[in-house]
């Protein structure tokens, strides 16, 4: 990182980074909660997804084919959350 | 889920840093004592908040490294070079300071002893920390430790080593850039891999004839969860954790919280 600018791999980290930041809009556990990647229909938890905290807001991508799942920015006293990336979330009763 | 308990964990907390000690010279474990810890499982982690004097605040994830049993939680922070926040909790935070912090989050890499065996561990620099909790976690169970990762290169910077007298020896896994090989211990005296060399541009798929039978954790960062992360899901499709973030910016002065 020789001009200060960190490439996409130092930056990436798991879906359990964005655990925190979800977890003050949904009141259970989005590590948890598997999603449909609208891209490739692949199917994984969020836990196990790349993240990246430091982007404007935070972004999980699809883990096999990259598609962004899930954005959320925060500020001003809003959140802004983008679910396109994913068809469909599932959460379970009991985790 | 019961809602409100989940509510409950996402508050931000201040607790007071018990005690701070050096694992390397850039790597830290950070004890903190919280009133009214509601408890946490091995895997799990705390957001921890710095805020400046002009207010802007900062928000890293780190994994705890001690287990259920202990009442106080401890966090292993390595430095990195250009990090905004880890070099003040490396080199600035002391015994008696406050932090703030919430937790704990996470379930999808927790593992208990309920689970059972066998478990291949692997991590790579701080990635050691939730396996430590781990670890522990099940020393305090079963009283026992037969699950050895012993790896017989030179540990590098940001490792966890064991007490010298203790019952694990190193719990500290490089995977880059130093050379190991995975050497299979015998399926019936120990669940565990013990790693020697393993050339960090290899896939460790390649060097694994066959699958090992359990489940997995893996952690550490992006770099080297390139390379492991698609053998790790072929064999044995375990959860991975990729904890470790480079965070570019000044170096900043963090004020310190008020205690609750």
């Amino acid at each position: 990182m020789e001009s200060g600018v960190p490439d996409a791999s130092d930056r990436r980290l798991d879906g359990n980074a964005a655990g925190g930041l979800l977890g003050e809009i949904f009141p259970f556990d989005m590590t948890m909660v598997w999603t449909m990647c609208s891209g490739c229909e692949s199917v994984d938890r969020v836990g196990g997804q790349p993240a990246y905290m430091d982007a404007p807001g935070v972004v999980v991508r699809c883990a096999r084919c990259d598609t962004v799942l899930i954005r959320v920015v925060h500020g001003g006293g809003r959140y802004w959350l983008d679910l396109r990336g994913a068809v469909c979330l599932q959460i379970d009763e009991q985790a | 889920m019961e809602r409100t308990a989940v509510l409950g964990r996402l508050t931000w907390h201040i607790g007071a840093v018990v005690e701070a000690t050096a694992e390397t010279p850039r790597v830290k474990n950070l004890a903190i004592n919280v009133p009214d810890w509601m408890g946490h499982r091995a895997g799990q982690h705390v957001d921890v908040r710095l805020t400046a004097e002009d207010g802007y605040q900062a928000t890293r994830s780190y994994s705890i490294a001690s287990p259920p049993e202990d009442p106080r939680i401890t966090i292993t922070v390595e430095e990195l070079a250009d990090g905004e926040v880890s070099p003040y909790l490396v080199e600035d935070v002391r015994a008696g300071d406050p932090l703030e912090f919430r937790g704990p989050v996470g379930g999808y890499f927790v593992w208990e002893a309920s689970q059972g065996g066998p478990l291949l561990l692997l991590a790579g620099g701080s990635g050691i920390a939730p396996l430590m909790a781990m670890v522990r976690h099940r020393i305090a169970v079963t009283r026992a430790i037969r699950d050895v990762i012993e790896p017989t290169g030179t540990v590098g910077a940001g490792s966890c080593r064991a007490r010298p007298g203790s019952m694990l020896v190193r719990a500290a896994v490089a995977m880059c850039p130093f050379d190991c090989s995975i050497r299979r211990a015998r399926p019936r005296t120990s669940s565990t891999v013990r790693i020697s060399n393993v050339s960090p541009r290899t896939s460790l798929g390649s060097r694994l004839s066959t699958p090992i039978p359990g489940s997995s954790r893996l952690a550490g960062p992006a770099s080297a969860g390139a390379s492991i992360a698609p053998c790790s899901r072929k064999w044995c499709g375990g959860p991975i954790s990729i904890p470790w973030s480079s965070s570019v910016g000044r170096r900043r002065s963090w004020k310190r919280q008020q205690r609750d």
